[in-house]
């Protein structure tokens, strides 16, 4: 089944992080899981235009949080989840990829 | 609570998207900034990511913004991306010379950009409706508190004023809810003064007239800093009781964030004006103006107060009576109001020099490349594309310097912040935001202006033929006028005059050092507690000498001692008349003062320093012994030549009768200790006197702790306390902190003024050294034909050299005796903070003109080299 919209590899890691947390994630719950994953620090600009290009393309929507956290200062926080379109998307990428990765687990050890 | 470096924040906000989801990463960052370790390295990760993140969102919309902006006026942005690039090589080529014209230019911008943020913190108005209808009223003068009793009639019947109230200052105790004890400074509140002022309760809500009425349970509403510091923001609190001063009050509301009335407030009591001293407590009157009222008719209220207090038989002193005023200039008068601005103005006098000087420089640049230019022109090349290579390498350098000035100007306000925030009012806050920004990009474009006009016009002056014939060197179109010169002259007077006055300050403050004797601070924790009036002196003795044992036996603790003053701190050992038994006073006045100090056996051995002669005090001395003091080595030589040990002395009981004012009896010298840090400053040479602490039934020791060496003082802080709550659970320790710290603290007005100067001395200095190096550049290059036919014709090298820095050494010299001649004339105006230097010190003025003939030694080598280096051949041939 062909996806509409191309999943991107960073994209794709994002949602993943995203769908970490049931409750869904915070921008920062996002960026400590790709921190600890990854082997390179992920920068904010970059998960931050991902986030909203990705919601953009219909797979997160965000809600805010209720209550004031006294570390923000008074700022509100957005958290994030995986829409239904985002899970397909999702689904659609991981077949793709076992489909390629099916019958070279000799080649690559 | 602390917050981000807020100048990066407002920056970030002004670059994310509007609305919620900008404001939602401005949270993320605030909230991983919230996380880490508070201190310098915090707030630099937060600018830094702050930029980070500005640059990721900025970058595509500017982007965006030049490509539109290069589509509608068709600029050839090839040409002036080549520009750019040649602009960049050639201001590459010459590194020095960049990073001076950087640097001086970065001075100019930050000086007016410092004193811009300073003076807009100052003159900022309280956060509360209608700061401009607020009126003060109280007395003229620094100290505007008057009694209570004239001012009541105000609250009765207070024409043109639609609320008004009185309140004052306290300390105030706190303890219960879960929070340790501890002391807040707070104020006390009549009716009226919150309706006065206009704001209501965060939480809970604010005291109502009911909580004024006599014998009303006593109410308290906290601050929001409070709230969540000590009590964990949570709204139980709010109905709960604590304990204030020893006694319970109810906590009703909680103030919104930001609201310190009226300087740095945590709590707010109701001012109960019914008592029986009440009419004598000290208090001030705030109101809040009629909509259409005048505060004419408040100022005729004010003097009819006073008129009726006069004919009631009050004791008012003329010139001492009520002003009302806005409330404003009661914080900042209106006249310092005026100077402030008339400062930012003189400031800004900083960048114009520095611009003169850049624009010298850029002049003796363009010169070096008149015969480039010349060649260029005899192609057919275009003067305006000339022009605006000036114009370019001009914006590059105002760019570069701008940038340097925000960082440098960012240092210097927080700088400023964190030294005055103990002494300013809650609502100056000193940030570097947008308009500051924006005044510095203005700035920065009229430096640009102005430094790349001079040469861009010139450069169009320039004569190809002539310029052509002599190959670039002698006469061009290129200028620096009779103004330039005096100009550097006026620098280097300016730069003189300033580091003369810093000169002096450090003389005063290393004489003030050596007055003040021989004690190691390092390694001590210093802390206060009060005992209640209540406790009479035979109680407040055995209580400090049990504190004092408590805390002597801690582990971690060298050595500990009790005493009236802080060793270092300024003024926190009174002066007192001391009488010598023996000697004849003819009055009570000709007794001479000395500092009084009360201090508990052990004293001398915490602070490190030996009794030189004699014995230190004891537990027994003036109890089982007779009365027993010390005296330092000051005070014996000036007032005990002969023998010091078993004289006797008398503290005259002069003046008020506070806290540890003893009547003194007679009282036998029997030690001898060195000068430890009892001297104000100034004039006083801090002879003083020790007598022993249970004397004085001293109610609000300071408790000096010594920590084994290495060990950090402030980590003695819990178990200290948990030691003296274990003998009063009610007891909040005070003022704690590292000895260090408070000398520090105690002495920041004059270190912010010496700092002040040495900077404005230095910044002087580098101007002054660019302006000498700009001109005597400028006069090499447009000399460097006589000069090569000089040395041609076997002139002797020296000669040539004098020949060219010949006018600016008498510039130079001129500027220096100006500047001398300047700060003698400026320091009886300084006398204050000079305290203890002699303002005509040769010393000072002499280092200063070697210093500054130096720097134009130094500015000079280069030009120096450059003209014997001139190409005899060249310059023979081009006749």
């Amino acid at each position: 089944m062909p996806t509409p919209l191309v999943l991107g590899e960073f994209e794709q890691l994002v949602l993943l992080a995203v769908l970490a947390n049931a409750g869904g994630s915070s921008a920062l719950d996002v960026k400590k899981r790709l921190d600890a994953v990854l082997p390179r620090r992920v920068s904010r600009g970059a998960l931050y235009r991902t986030l909203d290009r990705v919601e953009g393309k219909g797979w997160l929507s965000w809600t805010l949080d209720d209550g004031d956290v006294p570390e923000r200062g008074g700022y509100p926080r957005r958290r994030f989840r995986v829409t239904p379109a985002g899970i397909e998307a999702l689904a659609g990428a991981r077949a793709v990829l076992l489909e390629m990765w099916s019958g070279l687990d000799e080649v690559l050890g | 609570m602390k917050e981000p470096p807020r100048w990066a924040a407002s920056l970030l906000e002004g670059v994310l998207p509007s609305g919620v989801v900008g404001r939602s990463v401005l949270g993320d960052l605030r909230e991983e900034w919230s996380g880490r370790r508070p201190g310098l390295g915090r707030d630099a990760w937060y600018v830094a990511q702050a930029m980070l993140l500005a640059l990721h969102y900025g970058a595509p919309r500017l982007a965006r913004l030049g490509k539109r902006a290069a589509c509608l006026s068709a600029l050839p942005v090839a040409e002036l991306a080549s520009d750019f690039r040649l602009t960049l090589l050639r201001l590459g080529r010459s590194p020095v010379q960049l990073a001076l014209l950087t640097f001086a230019l970065g001075l100019g911008v930050a000086a007016p950009a410092t004193m811009f943020t300073i003076v807009a913190g100052i003159t900022r108005d309280l956060d509360l409706p209608d700061p401009d209808r607020l009126v003060h009223i109280g007395a003229p003068g620094r100290d505007q508190t008057v009694p209570a009793g004239w001012l009541l009639p105000l609250l009765g019947a207070a024409d043109g004023l639609a609320a008004v109230g009185l309140f004052s200052s306290a300390d105030l105790d706190i303890s219960g809810a879960g929070a340790p004890p501890h002391r807040v400074r707070g104020s006390l509140f009549s009716d009226g003064v919150f309706d006065a002022l206009g704001v209501g309760a965060a939480v809970g809500r604010v005291l109502v007239p009911a909580d004024h009425e006599p014998g009303a349970p006593p109410a308290a509403v906290l601050s929001w800093d409070l709230w969540r510091s000590h009590f964990g923001g949570d709204q139980s609190v709010v109905g709960a009781t604590l304990r204030v001063n020893g006694v319970p009050a109810t906590v009703v509301g909680v103030m919104p964030p930001g609201f310190h009335f009226r300087y740095a407030s945590d709590a707010w009591m109701p001012l109960h004006l019914d008592g029986e001293d009440a009419s004598s407590s000290e208090v001030e009157a705030v109101g809040r103006l009629e909509p259409d009222a005048t505060l004419d008719v408040v100022q005729a209220r004010a003097l009819a107060l006073v008129q009726s207090l006069r004919s009631a038989g009050e004791n008012v002193p003329p010139g001492q009576g009520l002003v009302a005023q806005p409330f404003r200039y009661r914080m900042i008068a209106r006249e310092v109001r005026v100077m402030a601005s008339a400062m930012v103005l003189l400031v800004s006098f900083v960048l114009l020099i520095a611009c003169a000087d850049v624009a010298n420089l850029l002049v003796a640049r363009a010169l070096a490349r008149s015969h480039d230019t010349a060649v260029r022109l005899a192609l057919g090349g275009g003067r305006w594309r000339i022009v605006r290579q000036h114009a370019l390498e001009a914006l590059v350098i105002a760019g570069l310097g701008g940038a340097l000035g925000f960082v440098l100007a960012a240092a210097a306000v927080d700088a400023f912040e964190r030294s005055t925030r103990s002494f300013l009012a809650y609502w100056m806050v000193f940030r570097l935001d947008l308009p500051v920004l924006g005044f510095c990009a203005f700035l920065v474009l009229v430096a640009a202006a102005i430094t790349g006009l001079l040469p861009a016009l010139q450069s169009r002056r320039v004569d190809v033929h002539t310029a052509l014939q002599t190959g670039g060197r002698g006469s061009s179109g290129y200028r620096i006028g009779r103004v330039g010169r005096w100009l550097v002259a006026g620098e280097v007077s300016l730069a003189s005059a300033l580091l003369v006055i810093a000169g002096l300050q450090l003389r005063s403050a290393v004489n003030n050092l050596r007055t003040e004797g021989r004690f190691e601070v390092a390694s001590i924790l210093t802390a206060a507690y009060e005992l209640p009036a209540e406790r009479d002196g035979g109680s407040v003795a055995d209580f400090n000498r049990g504190v004092l044992e408590s805390v002597a036996g801690l582990p971690g603790v060298e050595g500990a001692a009790l005493s009236s003053y802080l060793p270092g701190v300024r003024t926190s050992a009174p002066r007192r008349r001391v009488e010598v038994e023996g000697t004849g006073y003819a009055r009570p006045e000709d007794v001479p003062l000395a500092h009084v100090a009360y201090v508990s056996p052990g004293f001398f051995d915490t602070m490190r320093t030996d009794v030189t002669a004699g014995r230190d005090l004891s537990w027994r001395d003036g109890r089982e012994d007779p009365p027993a003091a010390l005296v330092n080595e000051t005070f014996a030589r000036t007032r005990l030549p002969i023998r010091a040990v078993g004289a006797r002395i008398r503290v005259a009981a002069v003046g008020s009768t506070g806290d540890g004012d003893a009547t003194g009896g007679w009282a036998t010298v029997v030690g001898v200790v060195p000068a430890v840090g009892m001297a104000a400053g100034g004039d006083d040479d801090g002879s003083g006197v020790y007598l022993p602490v249970a004397e004085g039934a001293q109610r609000s020791p300071a408790l000096i702790v010594r920590a084994l060496a290495g060990a950090d003082p402030s980590s003695l802080l819990p178990s200290v306390q948990a030691a003296v709550q274990r003998l009063d659970p009610e007891r909040p320790l005070f003022d704690v902190g590292p000895l260090e710290q408070k000398i520090q603290t105690s002495r920041v007005a004059e270190s912010v003024f010496a700092v002040l100067f040495i900077a404005f001395g230095g910044a002087g200095l580098v101007l002054a050294v660019v302006g000498v190096y700009g001109l005597l550049s400028f006069t090499v290059g447009q000399r460097s034909r006589e000069l090569g036919v000089r040395l041609a014709l076997g002139a002797p090298r020296w000669r040539v050299v004098w020949l060219a820095l010949r006018g600016a050494a008498l510039h130079l010299v001129a500027g220096i005796a100006a500047g001398s001649a300047l700060a003698a004339a400026a320091t009886p105006l300084l006398a204050e903070a000079l305290r203890g230097a002699d303002p005509l010190d040769p010393a000072v003025y002499v280092s200063v003109a070697v210093v500054l003939v130096g720097a134009g030694v130094l500015a000079a080598l280069a030009p120096a080299r450059r003209a014997l280096s001139v190409d005899l051949v060249t310059s023979l041939r081009s006749e």
